[in-house]
């Protein structure tokens, strides 16, 4: 049951990752050019974000395909602080523009912030169920 | 554990489908709920925020600037603008009757600054004569203003502290004002000193479409409050009569627009919810129905193994309140989701004013969303309830049924 629920899991945790990573760069996107040609400041967070994911798809990526559970719950822990560094990206490390009601801070912000929670959320039960499936208790 | 061992919890457990199918049905319950309430009471209360903030009765407004309706598109769609008359009609307005608060304010648009594409509102009041703006500075924590110094409104990227250039003159930010829900959130206030001396550099700068005003002899909209024994119609009647080149609103006419509109989606927004909850309770309702009829014989074999009929009824209800209750507790998470950090968004999308209750209100709403979405799917499971409880043991055990 508990190898059934990790693999659902580990599931999840590509496809939100895949979503994270697809929504900030074609969905969720940060504000457009401007009338100049040029970008403004929030698109460069968007791209860092952008950066950040593809990491999270592959980490995620190799928590599907690995079958050693003990490599499985590591690479869902690394999962973390990617996630979180996703999420400060935005308006902490790298500003965004001068009105929350723009693009940037409206849609993008708020979508990098949620599924950067939902794929901590998931990478957390990731790791308890791998350390906890019926493998690594039988290797203890 | 003990609720674990229970015989409901084990039935839900052991059909996980079906259980499953129940949770999500009774989550896309509470979710259209608890976001169509939030929508509307946030469309409410950006409305009334947008009425307190306006403070006035009756808008005066150079004579173009009402038809080619550049005041309300500052006021209420969030544009930027700026216009002028010159201050010799001020003379001109105070001469008429029943006027008791009477007060100008100045407008300006940003340029585009380094960061964004996207001007800034810029509103100058007379500090002395201001009865809409002060109060509201005040109960944001902000003092007296002195010259050169801004407030900003709740959705500038900009803090106490910080220094912002317009048009060359670096003006320093003193406060920050509350959240309101309408466009002011975006605009930047100031004295009459402060935007005299923007106005006249954005003219230095011949980036002002006026190029030949003089700030200290214009202003750009007078606003007034009705003395007591008069009413604004009156006033307004009186002004657009005798004053030349100009044109007196009232505030309340103005935002009608907006209240239609409100009005409009509340009544969409209701219908919606009613259509889904409808619809999610006649599908409960067959579902637990479906439910029951493959479990006859389960019921049965409890019944005869000393069941009652009230225990049979109570293991249906008992497993409709759980799945009910956990699937508005999803339910209210994933609404709380799209509506809180997405609220910017929807106000976007609305262009009406938009201001989402604070954390007690919500609360409530979450509340008053998981009581009836598991009060529905209890109610959807009490016909079932109560017909297994009538149950011919027999029969079903023979297979007669």
């Amino acid at each position: 049951m508990k190898n059934k629920s990790a693999f659902i899991t580990d599931l999840l945790l590509f496809l939100a990752s895949a979503f994270f990573c697809t929504g900030t760069k074609f969905v969720f996107h940060a504000c457009g050019k401007k009338e100049d040609g040029s970008y403004m400041s929030c698109h460069w967070a968007e791209q860092a974000v952008f950066a950040v994911s593809i990491s999270i798809v592959i980490i995620s990526l190799l928590v599907l395909l690995v079958k050693n559970r003990k490599f499985k719950a590591g690479a869902a822990a690394a999962l973390i602080p990617c996630a979180l560094m996703a999420a400060i990206i935005p308006n902490n490390m790298i500003n965004l523009c001068m009105m929350n009601t723009m693009r940037c801070h409206s849609t993008m912000r708020p979508f990098v912030i949620t599924a950067s929670a939902v794929i901590i959320i998931i990478a957390a039960a990731d790791i308890f169920l791998n350390i906890n499936s019926k493998e690594n208790k039988n290797e203890a | 554990m003990k609720l674990k061992k229970s015989l409901p919890v084990r039935n839900l457990l052991g059909r996980p489908v079906r259980t499953a199918v129940l949770v999500i049905l009774t989550a896309l319950l509470s979710v259209t709920f608890l976001c169509g309430t939030l929508v509307i009471s946030s469309l409410r209360k950006g409305l009334g925020s947008l009425e307190a903030r306006l403070g006035a009765d009756i808008m005066v407004v150079p004579y173009e600037a009402a038809t080619k309706s550049d005041l309300q598109n500052i006021v209420l769609q969030g544009n930027t603008g700026y216009f002028y008359m010159d201050n010799s009609r001020l003379e001109e307005i105070m001469k008429c009757e029943g006027i008791g608060q009477l007060s100008c304010q100045f407008f300006l648009a940003s340029a585009s600054s380094g960061c964004c594409s996207i001007p800034v509102q810029i509103i100058g009041f007379e500090p002395e004569t201001d009865f809409t703006i002060s109060p509201w500075i005040k109960k944001s924590g902000g003092g007296q203003l002195k010259d050169m110094d801004i407030v900003v409104g709740n959705d500038l990227n900009a803090f106490v502290g910080d220094t912002l250039k317009f048009y060359g003159l670096e003006c320093h930010v003193a406060a920050k004002l509350d959240k309101t829900g309408t466009s002011f959130d975006t605009a930047v206030f100031t004295n009459e000193n402060t935007i005299k001396k923007l106005i006249q550099s954005s003219v230095d700068l011949k980036m002002n479409t006026f190029t030949n005003i003089d700030p200290d002899k214009t202003v750009s909209c007078v606003l007034i409050n009705a003395a007591e024994g008069y009413t604004p119609e009156e006033i307004i009647n009186d002004i657009n009569i005798h004053v030349k080149k100009v044109k007196a609103v009232q505030t309340k006419e103005m935002i009608s627009g907006v209240s239609d509109s409100l009005s409009g989606i509340s009544d969409i927004t209701g219908i919606l919810i009613s259509v889904v909850w409808i619809l999610g309770t006649v599908i409960l309702l067959l579902a637990f129905t479906m439910s029951v009829n493959e479990r006859k014989k389960e019921f049965a074999v409890l019944r005869v193994m000393g069941a009652s009929r009230k225990k049979l009824a109570s293991i249906v209800l008992q497993e409709a309140v759980i799945t009910g209750t956990a699937g508005s507790i999803i339910g209210i998470i994933i609404g709380l989701i799209i509506i809180i950090p997405f609220s910017g968004s929807i106000e976007n999308a609305l262009n009406l004013p938009f201001l989402v209750p604070d954390a007690s209100g919500i609360i409530m709403y979450a509340a008053v969303s998981v009581i009836i979405s598991a009060v529905t799917g209890a109610f959807a499971a009490a016909f079932s309830a109560l017909r297994i409880s009538r149950i011919d043991t027999g029969l079903i055990l023979r297979g007669d049924n």
